[in-house]
């Protein structure tokens, strides 16, 4: 058991650092330099620019120099905002993660209370409804959805009803909230839902269900205490990619809503060619979903007896 | 108790092979699949849509009085069914089904001409996933041991790499273009799938036929040509057709990105990209590619899930 | 010499007088978009700002919100662009105009994010701030603002550690704090128009001991690392989203202020903006073409303003590209029909380049360009619409001067940078000279930091690119194109014209100095090193909350500082 957590932290690591240093050079192969303005600036200036932010030195030693750094926690600083890197990123991470948890939320519960609706009255109304609910989410891209939800719901309900529910932009009220993270969780409620329903219909046909129905169970207690439980299982597996592609959306979404997350950062800073920043979001986006898809793993171990940590 | 008549009774002969005889016809794997796929309506239907629309991207620009780069600075951001007024083009006289853009290119033909680059970016780069991730797949499973092991650690590594990151970066380095497009895609595309071949070449290897080839003398090459890469065909093609769905979706949502390809060639992520940015105005800008990339999304997310309950014996009735 | 700064105070006069007023709001009353609702305070979109510290910007966005919180020695009146006293009083320069004396205002305050009284503003603080611009450790990108005054270029050079730049100390350069009210500047070079250089936004005062508590690095990152002296001081500031600014009640003429907040918020979306606007959370949004032509068809106008932008197309005229064949230039740029690309682009009231110098004020005339237009017998330099006939009968030429048989040889590139207005004109471009020369113009989309890359390094064949004035003088456009200037992205060296430029220079007649600067126009038509296309005019909408007293206009992209507001 603790050999196994040992071995994938280890293989974390080395994911991190492969990345980390992937992105180093890549970016430098980015064309462009970072100082390039409108008007073109002189020689001795551009050297003091390049002087202040550690570029004047080879790029291998800035690629160790940058290491080191990230082992102590340090960043450096954004040539694009003239200020730290992790105070930028701590600070807009907090709205994304938000943001991404309403999301994420939203997307898994609702998620399997249809899937698990679906499967056990296969074939009904309701089972055509909620797949159609599951095939929107997965066959509309969601800067589309941004785009008309905010139109729709935000604009048009208010000019044409007066209904005043949903703010157009910003971020901070409870009702803010609602569009972006409907409109960010949906693609993934269609993933689960199908999943759930999938899985669902396994279990429903397994030989323990039958024996439950024959010991006379009722039908509730069939389906919340037998099979849901079980079912779960495979949708816990995807929750990895779940959460990342939750936080590669925030991008559209955080545009679309004027939400101030870490998305834009990722597409902004490579158009800026911001270096310490473009690494700073990778190192932090990739540790995370590195991070995230460890603990799904290993959380998957403790939920499924029937999986073997030590393998 | 009543008598019975030994006349009544007859000798019909006696034979054991009737009584085994298979009364339905034998079915082949495949003859299986194909047969209950047909009668899956819903994944039927959705292969006729794939092939509608696949069929409508080849011919229809072909076969467009306009072509998709052609500016009416006449009639900008015309509706639906407008008539072409400007005489000086070949298409004078006919209807803009969908009516023109912002520039006044006829919209039912750029519709089609992207619908031919984003189904080419989809197949090539699923395809470009299928080969790579089988060949790697295939070999690391074939082989076993430390082959294997420092293969799939190679892959963990590549797959903890988040997706959108490299793809971004990628694409900014190397020229635009549909090339860069299915490079980028399938950098990261081929993972799943190899993990895939692999878990399925593990099972199979298992199996006697497997050791009887060996033992025939068959190469490895031979075994995993042969023997296990068309067993795993049927999990490996509802996983490309998965696939598919999933690359025109990024490739729109690199086009809201602005990571698109080059002008004037369109793709359905680029048309919605333009299109949103007038649908107050002109909704069916925005609608009509819309309506294209659902529907492909759609029919082969559910043909894909046709297919794999019609390769799936455990649902067989 | 004096002959010629009598002339140019003529000329900015003349600008002062001619300048439309300050904006009004025609749609008051209409009872279309009532605006936000927090009563005194407004919402107004704008876009990138990444720095507040005043001396790193290079933003316009930034200089909008440093136009609101700080003040210079002059600023710029929102009524006619003139310039008008800010920290100084009054000021007046010597008989040979090379020492300037600035009298500041008394009793202006330093105050912090909560409006709270920190200190005086002296002379001292323009010192200082003007110091730290020149201090190569900030590395700061507008530096040479400063290097008007005497000695500031030779400190700059040797504080960097040039090669063998002789020795000067930070007292040699010309600007000294005689009292904490009297401020002299002594200059490098002649320079009639150093208030137009003084009011320039990162030539603002630092107060040198909150700078030093702080900290150089973190001066500027946040709402409570910064002083103000302006008529509003920042509350809060979003990083990549919004910055809110307050009342200063300690500013000078703070009575006439009729704001109590204003809330700047960045939109990423044309959509999003509208959406915000037609909703009243946003109550000033710039407008695309396509959403002015909405907001018409509605009955609510937007406002248009120039912002004193010339577009063309950079030309690499070396020999590394197609373009260097002048016939080709030249049948390129009759073969593009400008009234169509602002129609079908744009669609708005920008207006067909006549010629390349746009925004700047005739010695006698409203505009320079007048004078270049009359000279050419009533018609600009560059036609409106098309001219296919004159495009192919240059055809022939430039195939011979580029050694081909044949026009489908020729390879050109259009390089654009992404964005949506961009990729458009681009198109709109490239079917025009294939309809009517033949010619298969390419496409590249690259992003702005690469195509300022490869512009800067002559890598490209065209490019779309804008140019700003940042004088009012015919100079600072027809410059661009001599030999040795920086900003030349054409690779153009024309011997002739760089020895017009230098009579330019010197010549001291201003309706003579006029002349040759028609000549260099007429030259630059002939010669076509760049191809110019349209000057930029934009609009956007303001809710009915404001009445009056805002501004747009060239040199100042916002100016909300008297804005009144409706009961």
């Amino acid at each position: 058991m603790a050999r196994y957590i040992i071995k994938r932290v280890a293989y974390a690591v080395l994911t991190l650092f492969v990345l980390i240093s992937l992105t180093f050079f890549m970016m430098r192969m980015l064309p462009g330099d970072p100082f390039l303005g409108d008007k073109t600036v002189s020689a001795t200036t551009l050297a003091n620019m390049n002087a202040k932010y550690g570029l004047d030195q080879p790029v291998f030693i800035q690629y160790l120099r940058y290491m080191g750094n990230c082992l102590r926690g340090d960043l450096g600083m954004s040539i694009v905002y003239n200020r730290d890197v992790m105070g930028i990123i701590s600070d807009s991470f907090m709205v994304s993660a938000d943001l991404g948890i309403r999301a994420l939320l939203f997307a898994t519960i609702m998620g399997i209370l249809l899937g698990a609706v679906a499967a056990v009255k296969r074939g009904s109304i309701t089972d055509s409804f909620s797949m159609f609910v599951a095939m929107v989410g997965v066959s509309v891209p969601s800067f589309i959805l941004g785009a008309l939800l905010q139109y729709f719901l935000g604009l048009q309900l208010r000019k044409t009803f007066h209904i005043n529910l949903f703010p157009i932009q910003g971020w901070g009220s409870f009702n803010q909230t609602i569009l972006p993270a409907f409109a960010l969780g949906l693609g993934s409620l269609a993933t689960v839902s199908r999943l759930m329903r999938t899985s669902m219909l396994d279990v429903l046909s397994s030989d323990y269900i039958k024996t439950a129905k024959s010991k006379g169970l009722s039908q509730r207690q069939i389906i919340w205490r037998h099979a849901v439980r079980n079912a779960i299982m495979p949708v816990v597996t995807i929750m990895g990619p779940t959460v990342a592609a939750v936080l590669t959306g925030t991008f559209v979404i955080e545009s679309i809503f004027n939400i101030p997350g870490l998305g834009k950062y990722f597409v902004i800073s490579i158009k800026d060619l911001d270096y310490t920043m473009i690494s700073g979001t990778v190192v932090f986006y990739g540790g995370l979903l590195i991070l995230c898809t460890l603990v799904v793993d290993l959380l998957y171990g403790f939920i499924d007896p029937r999986v073997k940590l030590e393998e | 108790m009543e008598k019975i008549e030994a006349s009544r009774f007859q000798w019909v002969g006696q034979s054991a092979h009737d009584s085994e005889a298979i009364s339905r016809p034998s079915l082949t794997f495949w003859q299986d699949a194909v047969r209950r796929l047909v009668k899956n309506r819903v994944a039927f239907v959705c292969l006729i849509v794939i092939l509608i629309l696949t069929l409508f991207s080849v011919l229809a620009p072909m076969f467009s009085p306009f072509d998709y780069r052609e500016q009416h600075y006449g009639h900008t951001n015309a509706p639906m069914g407008t008539v072409c007024n400007d005489e000086s083009v070949a298409g004078f006289g006919h209807t803009h089904l969908f009516g023109t853009d912002t520039l006044g290119r006829d919209i039912f033909t750029r519709v089609w001409m992207g619908g031919r680059i984003s189904l080419t970016i989809a197949v090539v780069s699923a395809l470009v996933d299928l080969i790579l991730g089988s060949v790697y797949g295939g070999i690391s499973g074939y082989f076993g041991g430390t082959v294997d092991i420092i293969m799939m650690r190679l892959l963990e590594i590549i797959n903890g790499i988040p997706y959108l990151i490299i793809v971004i970066l990628l694409m900014m380095i190397m020229r635009p273009g549909m090339f860069t497009i299915i490079v980028a895609y399938s950098l990261v595309g081929w993972i799943p799938m190899a993990r895939l071949v692999r878990g399925q070449v593990v099972a199979l290897k298992q199996q006697e036929y497997i050791a009887a080839a060996e033992a025939m003398g068959g190469s490895p090459w031979r075994i995993i040509a042969r023997h296990l890469l068309p067993n795993t065909l049927s999990v490996v093609i509802v996983r490309v057709t998965l696939a598919i769905p999933a690359a025109i979706f990024s490739e729109a949502y690199l086009s809201y990105l602005g990571l698109g390809i080059p002008l004037p060639m369109c793709s359905w992520g680029s048309l919605a990209q333009a299109g949103i940015e007038n649908f107050r105005m002109y909704p069916s800008q925005l609608i009509i590619p819309a309506i294209c990339i659902s529907l492909t999304m759609l029919a082969f997310n559910m043909f894909g899930d046709g297919l794999r309950d019609a390769f799936d014996p455990k649902l067989r009735r | 010499m004096k002959r010629l700064l009598a002339a140019l105070l003529c000329i900015m006069m003349l600008l002062a007088s001619c300048a439309a007023l300050a904006d009004t709001n025609p749609n008051v009353g209409m009872g279309f978009y009532p605006g936000t609702s927090e009563k005194g305070s407004i919402s107004v979109q704008i876009g990138t700002m990444s720095k507040m510290n005043p001396i790193l910007q290079t933003y316009s966005n930034e200089f909008s919100i440093d136009r609101h919180i700080f003040e210079n020695l002059v600023r710029l009146s929102a009524e006619d662009n003139s310039i008008v006293p800010g920290a100084a009083e009054s000021w007046e320069s010597s008989e040979d105009g090379l020492t300037w004396t600035f009298h500041l205002r008394p009793g202006m305050k330093w105050v912090n994010t909560a409006g709270e009284v920190v200190a005086d503003v002296t002379a001292k603080d323009f010192v200082f701030g003007w110091s730290e611009l020149l201090n190569p450790a900030n590395a700061a990108e507008y530096y040479s603002f400063a290097t008007v005054f005497k000695n500031a270029q030779a400190y700059y050079d040797y504080v960097s550690g040039v090669e063998g730049a002789p020795e000067v100390t930070l007292d040699q350069v010309g600007f000294h704090a005689v009292d904490d009210l009297t401020l002299v500047c002594e200059l490098e070079n002649y320079l009639p128009y150093l208030l137009q250089y003084v009011k320039f936004e990162v030539m603002a005062p630092i107060y040198q001991p909150f700078y030093e508590e702080v900290g150089a690095e973190k001066f500027g990152t946040s709402p409570d690392t910064l002083l103000y002296n302006g008529p509003f001081r920042m509350t809060d500031w979003v990083l990549e989203n919004s910055v809110t600014v307050e009342k200063n009640d300690q500013w000078y003429d703070a009575d006439k202020v009729d704001l109590s907040k204003i809330i700047f918020v960045k939109y990423t979306d044309t959509n999003a903006q509208l959406n915000a606007f037609q909703g009243n959370e946003l109550d000033v949004t710039e407008v695309t073409g396509e959403q002015r032509n909405m907001l018409k068809a509605e009955g609510y106008e937007p406002i248009n303003y120039a912002g004193g932008y010339s577009y063309f197309f950079w030309v690499n005229t070396t020999a590394t590209s197609d373009m260097r064949s002048k016939s080709l230039r030249k049948a390129i740029s009759a073969a593009i029909d400008r009234q169509q690309v602002i129609d079908t682009v744009h669609k708005n009231d920008n207006i067909v380049s006549p010629c390349v110098t746009y925004g700047i004020s005739g010695v006698n005339t409203e505009s320079f360009s007048d004078v270049v237009v009359a000279a050419n017998g009533g018609k600009g330099l560059y036609a409106a619409s098309a001219d296919v006939e004159l495009a192919k009968s240059y055809l022939p030429a430039a195939l011979e001067e580029l050694g081909y048989t044949d026009v489908s040889q020729i390879n050109v590139v259009l390089m654009t940078s992404e964005g949506t207005q961009n990729e458009l004109l681009s198109q709109v471009v490239q079917e025009q000279v294939r309809k009517a020369l033949g010619i298969e113009l390419g496409i590249e989309v690259l992003t702005i930091t690469e195509s300022r890359a490869r512009r800067n390094a002559l890598e490209f064949d065209m490019f779309m690119g804008g140019w700003g004035p940042d004088y009012n003088d015919p100079m600072t456009d027809l410059e661009l194109f001599t030999t040795t200037n920086g900003n030349n992205h054409t690779g153009y060296s024309n011997p002739e014209y760089d020895a017009l430029i230098a009579k330019c220079a010197v010549e001291l007649d201003p309706v003579a100095r006029e002349q040759l600067f028609v000549q260099a126009e007429f030259m630059i038509q002939e010669d076509q090193p760049v191809i110019p296309v349209y000057w930029r005019y934009d609009d956007y909408v303001v809710s009915e909350k404001l009445v009056s007293g805002f501004a747009r206009k060239p040199f100042q992209a916002l100016n909300l500082i008297y804005t009144k507001l409706a009961e």
